[in-house]
């Protein structure tokens, strides 16, 4: 069900660095507001509950969580106000850097301290109101790999707060897939996975071959929206141009596929 | 009042209170040995600001305002004049949630929301309250996607009248009404057969041909021709039944302005949204449970009310809510919402869904 819609920020007209950086701000800033403006009401009643009534039942009380955020990679890391690419800390669950992720030294990687990543954002983001100049969120770029800005869903109750979810509700974090940059050898092996995955005809979408079918319908209705990472990770020397390659749009499905029962 | 009140006085500053800029050059005559550290100094000079005053002492100099929390800032900032010279201010211990909250609700959006339709709009009864209007309506609103523009609704009710008189009211009229969109027409004579020459890019202008405009309540047949007695007539009420819908859906818009840009952002309130769906729906699951094991001893996994995620939540809910609350479950769908250099779109949505209701015909 469609419960808001985000306007949409252009490209700057100016081709200069202040006019990128404003428009990366308005994008950002705007999304967050819009999250803000949406989750209003949703915030409030999340501490507390609310009082439903069903018929012929005793009143019961129903606490709003946020438990789900489906969006592509650089979507999830706007709402979570993370940067997303050509920085340390590229994954919104760990802090795995950039030039070991992939590798064995990559595993095991610290997970993101949610208090404390929402705390410098929110310094940063009024750091930001008061002065826009970007050298002056360095150090929360350094630090986190996070924007100058606080991401809107953090106010509602269970995700900065007792059990901090905020970064577990993107239920499948691709960005460690996608950035490796090996995605067409994730692709050629995502059937073997799907076997695995719907062996036992458990999986949300049944057998592997209804799985595929889904799958490839959703890549051809997603069409040319479809954005891949603009930057490669840090080990690939060069920049890596994936446009042109077909498989890699399949591991973004995943995330709209199996988000929920893989948590 | 400060005669009156010498002890609630606060601009006026106690006896013996030296300003903090000016502490460190009074400490500093009487001071023999090397200089302090910052924050030491601080509790060097006459009277620390952060020093809880005595009740005996109360009564000579002001009360000490309330406050949770003192920051100390080293002596040297004040003295450069690099800081400003604090005031004690109340500082609240909270959650970093409610610090997020209190944010977005300091932004001056905050207070500009309002309804996009009126309230009262939504009150009325709708005019497409048949199964043959509501169809019409259904194609008018989603036909290709966008659905109709204005002159294509009514040209489609032009081929529904149509062909609702079986067609026999061709040439009725059309000299009364001889022009539609605005471009003249050539209407076909009894004899002409050149009237499937006449261009027809977009095919208004051929219906227009065969179709006349009829306005007339006397022209019109059957249900539609009761319910709208002119082609704006039904635009004008696909119009109406659009506002009717937007107001019962309570949708808002809120405008914010952005780096000097002002957007209009259209919403509904979510938790209104979910709880509308719970409320409506006709098979809903309040409380998650694990699937079990399967036969190769893996667990088996569902959606999301079977999820650790969702198990978890609800553990904590009912430890603090008690036993008669359940978690009303929300996830968000936001793809593309800042894929702005596509060029398809210029809105993205925001669609959610409740994993408590089950019943998929209501999402």
């Amino acid at each position: 069900m469609t419960v808001g819609y985000v306007p949409h920020v252009g490209k700057p007209a100016a081709r200069t660095a202040a006019a990128r950086r404003r428009a990366s701000d308005a994008r950002n800033g705007l999304l967050q507001r819009c999250l803000a403006v949406l989750l209003r009401g949703f915030v409030g009643a999340s501490p507390t509950g609310v009082t439903v009534e069903f018929s012929g039942r005793q009143p019961l009380t129903a606490v709003p969580r946020l438990l789900g955020i489906v969006a592509d990679q650089l979507a999830e890391g706007s709402i979570v106000c993370l940067m997303s690419s050509a920085c340390g800390f590229f994954c919104s669950h760990c802090t795995v850097r950039r030039h070991v992720a992939g590798g064995p030294a990559g595993v095991g990687g610290p997970l993101r301290d949610v208090t404390a990543v929402l705390d410098a954002q929110l310094d940063g983001a009024l750091a930001r109101h008061r002065d826009p100049r970007p050298f002056l969120r360095d150090q929360l770029r350094m630090e986190h790999s996070a924007l100058a800005f606080v991401p809107a869903i953090g106010a509602v109750w269970g995700l900065a707060t007792d059990n901090k979810q905020l970064y577990n509700i993107i239920s499948f974090d691709l960005l460690h897939v996608w950035k490796v940059g090996v995605v067409r050898m994730v692709a050629q092996r995502f059937p073997s996975f799907l076997r695995v995955a719907c062996g036992g005809q458990d999986a949300r979408l049944g057998p592997v071959t209804t799985t595929l079918d889904v799958l490839n319908l959703r890549a051809w209705e997603m069409g040319h929206l479809n954005v891949p990472g603009p930057t490669a990770p840090g080990y690939v020397g060069g920049p890596l141009d994936v446009r042109s390659t077909f498989l890699v749009v399949l591991p973004i499905y995943l995330k709209s596929l199996f988000c929920v029962p893989l948590s | 009042m400060s005669r009156r009140h010498p002890n609630s006085n606060r601009l006026t500053p106690p006896r013996g209170f030296v300003e903090l800029h000016h502490r460190a050059e009074a400490t500093r005559p009487v001071a023999s040995g090397p200089s302090p550290a910052p924050v030491v100094a601080l509790c060097t000079t006459l009277k620390p600001v952060d020093e809880r005053e005595s009740v005996g002492a109360t009564k000579a100099a002001h009360p000490v305002v309330g406050g949770l929390g003192v920051v100390r800032v080293s002596v040297d900032s004040y003295a450069r004049g690099t800081l400003a010279v604090p005031r004690r201010r109340n500082v609240f211990q909270t959650s970093t949630a409610a610090r997020i909250r209190a944010y977005y609700e300091a932004l001056p959006e905050a207070s500009k929301t309002r309804r996009l339709v009126p309230p009262s709009v939504g009150q009325r009864p709708s005019r497409f309250n048949t199964r043959l209007l509501r169809e019409a309506l259904k194609f008018a609103l989603c036909a290709g996607g966008p659905g109709l523009s204005r002159s294509d609704q009514m040209w489609y009710i032009s081929v529904l009248l149509l062909a609702k008189r079986g067609g026999g009211a061709q040439g009725r009229g059309a000299g009364r009404h001889g022009r539609l969109g605005g471009r003249k027409l050539r209407l076909p004579e009894a004899d002409d057969g050149s009237a499937e020459e006449v261009p027809s890019g977009r095919g208004e202008d051929h219906v227009a041909e065969v179709v006349p405009e009829v306005d007339s309540l006397d022209d019109m047949q059957g249900e539609l021709g009761r319910a709208f007695p002119s082609k704006s007539a039904f635009a004008a009420a696909v119009r109406e039944e659009q506002r009717r819908v937007l107001s019962k859906l309570r949708w808002d818009e809120t405008p914010i302005e952005v780096e000097g840009v002002m957007y209009l952002v259209y919403s509904r309130d979510l938790l209104l949204v979910a709880l509308d769906l719970l409320q409506n729906a006709g098979h809903v699951q309040l409380w998650g449970e694990e699937l079990g094991l399967g036969s190769d001893g893996s667990r088996l996994r569902s959606d999301m009310l079977d999820s650790d995620l969702f198990l978890t939540e609800e553990l904590h809910v009912r430890r603090v809510h008690g036993s008669l609350s359940f978690v009303l479950a929300v996830q968000l769908f936001i793809d593309e919402a800042v894929v702005s250099w596509s060029g398809a779109h210029y809105v993205y949505a925001i669609r959610a869904l409740v994993p408590n209701v089950r019943d998929r015909r209501v999402q």
